[in-house]
């Protein structure tokens, strides 16, 4: 294994371990934003599949997309992890980390599932 | 052949294209040594900056010199900057053609919802007739690049970190104004 890969690996295992003993952690910002962003593309994609799934239509989805993906973010960086934000930049950089990448995997997610399951569309032509 | 399937065509097409950027710039920019010490001094800017600002304190000269070496850090990266947008702007091109040429014409699933004005220039692009919920392949390439070249360029971590991305060239533009 390369130091470079190596590196990586130890810098992973070191945020995982900050996840599970968040009481003990102290966060760069690279390694928390990377994490807020990651978790923003989780919650993104399980709201986007529940969405397309029951399914939800409408403005009402965006939304309640909008509104799951700041209350997971705030709930996560200050419940469970328990940063100062003012550290971080303020609640407006750290809730806004992914939040563009979040909203196109949501409407990807959303979209082709309800195609799939509920709109009864065919396609033509391929 | 399902909307799934032609939308996970598009989504590899997208996710393919945003590879093959990242090792472009990381072949052609980010590997180059002299890029790597901007990139660390763009770390060390950043970390001085934040912590003239957490400090409170109005030390004038201080924040002067910072400035200074913003601007001439901002001179020294343009170049490597306009070489990342215009791989970038390259290859999104590229692959909009491909894309309109391959799937265009046709829609390729429903949207859940009815559209605003603006938004049907893209989710009805090249579509015919007036059911403005049926959704083009451009438009699910977009929300693709939009969900995946972020995504991409975060988990290689090639080379464009976050204080790069952070460090402004409007200093630099502004000052090139008043020279003219």
């Amino acid at each position: 294994m390369s130091s470079k890969t190596q590196s990586k690996a130890g810098a992973n295992a070191s945020v995982i371990s900050k996840l599970l003993s968040p009481a003990d952690a102290t966060w760069k910002k690279d390694e928390l934003m990377n994490v807020l962003f990651t978790l923003k593309i989780v919650v993104a994609i399980g709201f986007g599949c529940m969405c397309g799934l029951l399914p939800i239509t409408g403005w009402p989805a965006f939304v309640g997309y909008i509104v799951t993906s700041m209350v997971f973010t705030l709930g996560f960086y200050q419940s469970y992890l328990q940063i100062d934000e003012e550290e971080f930049g303020g609640h407006g950089e750290l809730l806004n980390e992914g939040q563009a990448m979040g909203l196109g995997a949501f409407a990807l997610c959303w979209i082709l599932l309800y195609t799939e399951v509920h709109s009864g569309f065919e396609l033509k032509g391929f | 052949m399902s909307s799934i399937h032609i939308a996970g065509q598009i989504v590899g097409i997208s996710f393919a294209s945003a590879l093959l950027v990242e090792f472009i710039s990381w072949l052609f920019i980010y590997r180059r040594p002299a890029f790597k010490n901007l990139s660390v001094e763009a770390e060390v800017m950043s970390a001085k900056k934040a912590e003239l600002a957490s400090s409170g304190r109005k030390d004038e000269k201080a924040r002067k010199k910072l400035e200074d070496a913003s601007l001439k850090l901002s001179a020294q990266l343009f170049f490597y900057k306009m070489g990342t947008m215009v791989v970038n702007a390259v290859f999104l091109m590229a692959t909009w053609k491909l894309v309109s040429a391959w799937y265009g014409g046709r829609p390729v699933a429903r949207l859940p919802f009815h559209p605003p004005g603006f938004m049907t220039k893209a989710s009805h692009a090249g579509l015919p007739g007036d059911d403005m919920t049926e959704c083009s392949s451009n438009f699910i390439y977009v929300l693709s690049q939009m969900a995946i070249k972020g995504s991409v360029n975060k988990f290689l971590n090639a080379g464009a970190t976050r204080a790069l991305a952070n460090h402004s060239q409007k200093p630099l533009l502004e000052r090139l104004k008043k020279v003219d």
